[in-house]
């Protein structure tokens, strides 16, 4: 993050403060998804991960492991830009963690990014918080981050 | 942070619904620094060359000593920072934290702390590093956009 080359691990963290269910219902959702994740309506289907961008475009990856409401693994091709959908799949993985103090710890690792340096590039920095971010806000006061 | 040797220089960031004003004045006043950053109240005139001290919520003890680098409301607070609430980490060097605060164009502010000058201070590094920045990170942005601490 503070290199010039992205790390082919990167995590991200965030408490919240919401049940897992109700976290796992805002990563799993598209009426949730697509008030936080940059637009996109997400959907877990038939073992596949769909996203539908506002403008229509849409794509699907492989889910890798999904054991509600606590962990959900699955592969990441960035279709959204050619040159990174030209690259090797990654991966990511989603964990949520209830604390003692009635939120939950939220972890987002995405990792196998070494066939992927551009998609390495393009996640880096704050996209990925600026997505959990947005769901934290959404789940705690009921409305979006950007207004 | 996924690393068995914590980084000698770790950033934290998170988008928040509030101006800078308001991120600013919850990180330099005691009332609000109570409520998410572990109970202890924060102290300093932000003077640059003064103390900037983290209190227990008592006032009894000082928890994190260290001293304004800089200072230039409402975007970027710099000061040292050394922890007394541990024996080990307080005979470790000063170590430097410093707060930015950036607005976005859709009304939210970026705000990103940059917990650095690590090297020889490995015990600090590993005590501040995995969640203990993102607990306070996660506490302030619930408090400003909620009205009420993370945990309550």
């Amino acid at each position: 993050m503070t290199t010039m080359t992205a790390q082919t691990t990167q995590v991200y963290q965030v408490f919240i403060r919401a049940t897992p269910e109700q976290i796992w219902e805002a990563m799993t959702t598209p009426e949730f998804t697509e008030q936080y994740f940059h637009g996109v309506r997400l959907e877990l289907r038939d073992g596949r991960r769909y996203s539908t961008t506002r403008n229509g475009v849409s794509w699907d990856e492989a889910i890798v492991e999904e054991d509600p409401p606590r962990r959900l693994v699955h592969e990441w091709v960035s279709y959204y830009d050619p040159e990174m959908a030209a690259e090797e799949p990654s991966r990511v993985t989603w964990e949520i963690e209830p604390q003692d103090n009635g939120t939950c710890l939220l972890t987002l690792v995405h990792d196998r990014l070494e066939g992927a340096p551009k998609t390495a590039a393009g996640v880096s920095g704050t996209g990925w918080m600026h997505v959990l971010s947005g769901l934290k806000t959404l789940l705690e006061t009921g409305e979006p981050l950007a207004g | 942070m996924t690393t068995m040797t914590a980084l000698a220089t770790q950033v934290y960031q998170v988008f928040i619904k509030a101006t800078p004003e308001q991120i600013w004045e919850a990180i330099t006043t005691p009332e609000f620094t109570t409520k998410y950053f572990y109970g202890t109240a924060v102290e300093s005139t932000l003077e640059p060359g003064t103390p900037w001290k983290a209190h227990t919520t008592d006032r009894a003890s000082v928890m994190v000593d260290g001293e304004v680098i800089e200072s230039e409301p409402p975007r970027r607070l710099q000061h040292s920072w050394r922890a007394l609430f541990d024996p080990e980490q307080a005979e470790e060097p000063y170590s430097r934290v410093t707060w930015e605060i950036e607005p976005q164009e859709n009304g939210t502010t970026l705000l990103t702390v940059v917990h650095d000058q690590l090297e020889e201070s490995p015990k600090t590094a590993a005590s501040v590093s995995g969640t203990g920045w993102m607990t306070v990170l996660s506490g302030l942005k619930t408090l400003l956009e909620t009205g009420k601490p993370i945990d309550a």
